[in-house]
């Protein structure tokens, strides 16, 4: 089985590390579906984009059903798409808590679910999701993102174990502050605190974040299951 | 042949296909339970054939069920409980989705 016949779906392919992603995979000759809540300016003969939420389970069967009718085989999920918010746990809203719990963990859930359905075909598959160096350091200011990014790292070890049997492994990329629109708000001076407490003291690059991905991806990978890989060390 | 007797025989296929990945021989009655003590598959086989079903549903009609979905756990009597009721079930959902026969 060539690229040529191998699909994967990559969430928050608008913009940052999704949108990056995804551009590095169309190179390497990937069909590649694509999703985020808006447009993609993403053009590309083996690009098909869906603009949704990925907590709105009606839409993400929609583009697991494309993926299946396109009779290409789905290889890998790359669940990416994520959003924060820096608040104080006692001035942090209910409403907060739902939108961070729908994409972060909702998303991942309902999108590891579709695709897991599809790969049982194939007895093979890889699902990445994506975790945060906030769970490893229990960051201030952090509460609501940091649970939900836990809750995404203890749904992929379970999913490992269940779906381990049919040749589906399920990973989290567990990156550390990697400079994207998602910390575009954060001060830098907390930021650096929080580089500073890092093993490896620097920001996450892209290509950091890729070579895990990879790694994963990788067809003869079969035994790397259930694992969080904390990019510059908890 | 009705939609029914068309859901009922993708039905019975799924469980013969996981009889011969399990290497168990199942019983493949309209009345086989699914679940409880008398159930044909265990846990596990019950969520393959259910996933194998909503897939060839999906293949067949076009439609894009999941048959995991709260309707299903929240009505008094499961829709899982038998291949008479997993059939039933699905016909009705793909009435709801305009699925034609």
């Amino acid at each position: 089985m060539s690229k040529s016949d191998q699909a994967m779906v990559i969430t928050g392919t608008s913009r940052g590390l999704g949108l990056q992603l995804a551009e590095t995979m169309l190179e390497r000759g990937w069909w590649v579906f694509g999703c985020s809540r808006g447009p993609s300016d993403t053009k590309h003969e083996r690009y098909q984009h869906f603009e949704l939420d990925v907590a709105d389970e009606k839409a993400v069967a929609h583009m697991f059903a494309a993926v299946r009718k396109s009779g290409k085989q789905l290889f890998a999920v790359l669940n990416n798409a994520g959003t924060a918010s820096m608040n104080h746990v006692l001035t942090t809203p209910l409403s907060t808590m739902h939108k961070l719990f729908s994409v972060n963990v909702f998303g991942t859930m309902l999108c590891s679910r579709e695709a897991a359905k599809l790969m049982l075909k194939h007895g093979e598959g890889r699902i990445i999701n994506f975790g945060s160096v906030a769970v490893a350091y229990a960051l201030e200011g952090e509460a609501v993102y940091t649970a939900s990014k836990a809750a995404v790292e203890s749904y992929t070890k379970v999913l490992a174990r269940e779906m381990g049997y049919h040749g589906i492994t399920a990973n989290s990329v567990s990156p550390n502050p990697v400079k994207t629109d998602l910390i575009a708000g954060v001060p830098d001076d907390k930021m650096q605190r929080l580089v500073d407490r890092q093993s490896i003291k620097r920001y996450g690059e892209y290509e950091d974040v890729l070579r895990v991905v990879d790694f994963l991806l990788d067809e003869k990978n079969t035994f790397t299951t259930g694992q969080v890989i904390y990019l510059g060390g908890p | 042949m009705g939609k029914r007797e068309e859901v009922m025989t993708l039905l019975k296929e799924c469980v013969q296909e996981y009889s011969e990945q399990s290497g168990q021989e199942l019983a493949i009655q309209e009345d086989t339970p699914l679940i409880g003590p008398e159930a044909t598959v265990d846990s596990l086989g019950l969520v393959m054939v259910i996933t194998s079903f909503e897939a060839q549903l999906n293949d067949k009609y076009g439609t894009e069920l999941v048959l995991a979905n709260e309707k299903a756990m929240s009505m008094r009597n499961s829709p899982f409980r038998s291949l008479n009721a997993l059939t039933d079930y699905a016909v009705s959902l793909l009435d709801e989705a305009g699925a034609a026969a």
